[in-house]
């Protein structure tokens, strides 16, 4: 938990990185949810990064 | 004919409704503040808790932007409104990070607009104006996109009853009027309430469209890919204009005037923080939203839908599917956007106008009545200005925004650094300042986005290269004047 709590921002950093890996995720299959993948791709990280946010409230509300 | 003339009914009916509880409720919040001060005026006596915060800068920040901006551009451009959906998404990040920040520096030193954090942090007056200036003349085509918005929901939620430029004058002068009477108070409340239809509207709607018009999201995007294959994946290039795009306008979204503003109206960093992941939850109601104009996409390439132009995509998709009183609700929920956005920038813009260029420059002596006075008719001339640029000089929706997004960015750097780096000079975020907004302007209007990179990105990289080696230019000079003993 202490070694989370310290370096917690890294968690909010890597919504960044899914931007790097876009060339790789720029095609139709595999389908998710009817959705072509870097459709599902974008569609997830919008949620996702909600989550992460979320995470990262819930580490710094909770006393060390 | 006689069944058009109803329907348009009412589905005018329900949005005059909503427009006149909006109007009911501006004005009952102005009297009652009528008489609170400056502070209440600019930032509502930074007393907003959660909810009120929450559903209040969401309507602020969520506009016609949204509601018809994003149907229409994935109706022209597809794929790139994914880039749209991720850079709002991204700003969150950095909106977590950095505003709780900002908040306890506007609570410690009473900062009102964003320009005060500028002109105390530089200690310069200058600066403060400047970016008073630039923040309000980039605000006005954004506020010309609100008035825009609310024109073509009249028009075609009305069935083409109404005509479209007297609705603009009329909704759009009572927004102004109950701005300037009111200020903040009156603004928070106004959009709480549109935030909640907003939200409404857009759950209600979003899944619902596809369903009925193609039985399931998959098979509407089959039949998006077969009618336009070239727009479901990105080419070469849109990766490039798509990862800066998403890089500069996340770092843009919060550098809006209005949207700090907001900010500064919570009652505590905690409560700001907190709103950075609530609003998070807002963007993902952007998802609905692209359903919606990918089905209107595949509608109209397919040719069983008619549109007068990309923009009109969502409420003439509502129209195609739904009966006309959910029209009406949609278009209220839209017009309830465009409203709540409209009157955030223009009381910023009249704020920022009134505060940091008139009075520091002109009135130094100038008492906090007079201050309240000034900022009303700068508010009431720039809702002129933008209604004006409405009707002589209509462009798509997103491209207006997006060339705002590029000019607000460039007080990115001077903000970032004024709280991270100590060395940064005066000079330094005065010349990146301007270097980066002639840059993205150049990038955004002369030639758009040069090498498939956005206008912003330019004006960001610019900017920052600027700032920085002006600040170490001077530390050096400083230091060589100090060793010579050079006065």
């Amino acid at each position: 938990m202490g070694a989370l709590r310290r370096y917690r921002y890294i968690l909010v950093l890597i919504p960044y990185f899914m931007i790097a890996l876009i060339p790789f995720v720029n095609r139709l299959e595999p389908k998710v949810f009817g959705l072509p993948f870097l459709w599902f791709w974008f569609f997830m990280w919008a949620v996702l990064i909600t989550v992460l946010i979320t995470i990262l409230y819930l580490i710094e509300v909770k006393k060390p | 004919m006689t069944e058009a003339i109803s329907e348009g009914l009412t589905a005018l009916g329900i949005i005059l409704f909503w427009i006149s509880l909006t109007a009911m409720v501006g004005l009952y919040f102005s009297i009652k503040y009528r008489k609170a001060g400056a502070e209440s005026w600019f930032v509502a006596g930074r007393r907003l808790g959660l909810l009120i915060l929450w559903l209040s800068l969401g309507a602020n920040i969520y506009s016609a932007y949204t509601f018809l901006g994003l149907p229409g551009y994935t109706v022209k451009n597809g794929v790139k409104v994914l880039a749209i959906l991720i850079y709002g998404q991204l700003s969150y990040i950095l909106a977590y990070l950095i505003t709780p920040k900002l908040w306890e520096l506007g609570k410690a030193k009473r900062y009102v607009t964003l320009s005060d954090y500028f002109e105390d942090r530089y200690n310069s007056k200058l600066l403060g104006a400047l970016t008073a200036i630039v923040g309000a003349l980039f605000s006005i085509p954004y506020i010309q996109l609100q008035i825009l918005g609310i024109g073509y929901i009249i028009e075609s939620a009305g069935y083409g009853l109404l005509d479209p430029f007297a609705s603009q004058l009329i909704a759009f002068s009572l927004i102004a009027i109950f701005t300037i009477l009111g200020g903040m108070v009156s603004v928070a409340f106004i959009n709480a309430l549109q935030g909640a239809i907003m939200l409404i509207t857009i759950w209600g709607i979003g899944f619902l469209i596809p369903m009925i018009r193609y039985g399931g999201i998959g098979p509407m995007f089959e039949a998006f890919e077969s009618v336009k294959p070239s727009m479901v994946l990105f080419d070469n290039k849109l990766i490039i204009w798509t990862a800066t795009l998403a890089i500069a306008s996340s770092v843009g979204f919060w550098m809006w005037p209005n949207r700090i503003q907001g900010v500064f109206t919570a009652k505590s960093s905690d409560t700001v923080k907190r709103n950075a992941l609530a609003l998070s939850f807002f963007q993902i109601s952007q998802i609905p939203i692209i359903l919606v104009g990918l089905t209107a996409a595949t509608l109209y390439y397919q040719g069983v839908l008619k549109l007068p132009k990309p923009d009109y995509a969502l409420i003439e998709i509502i129209k195609f599917t739904f009966p006309s009183w959910v029209v009406g609700i949609a278009g209220a929920g839209a017009v309830a956007a465009a409203i709540s956005t409209a009157a955030a920038l223009l009381h910023t813009s009249g704020a920022l106008f009134a505060r940091n260029a008139y009075q520091r420059l002109f009135k130094p002596e100038a008492k906090e009545r007079e201050l309240v006075m000034a900022a009303r008719i700068f508010t009431g001339a720039i809702a002129i200005i933008a209604l004006i640029l409405a009707v002589l000089r209509p462009a798509l929706i997103v491209y207006l925004l997006l060339t705002g997004y590029a000019g607000v960015t460039q007080f990115f750097p001077g903000i970032a650094l004024g709280i991270k780096w100590k060395k940064v000079t005066k000079n330094g975020v005065l010349l990146g300042l301007i270097a980066g907004i002639i840059t993205a302007i150049l990038t955004r209007i002369v030639t758009v986005d040069p090498l498939g990179i956005f206008g912003g990105f330019w004006g960001l990289a610019i900017n920052f290269a600027v700032t920085v080696s002006i600040s170490l230019l001077e530390h050096r000079l400083r230091g060589f004047r100090e060793r010579k003993n050079i006065p």
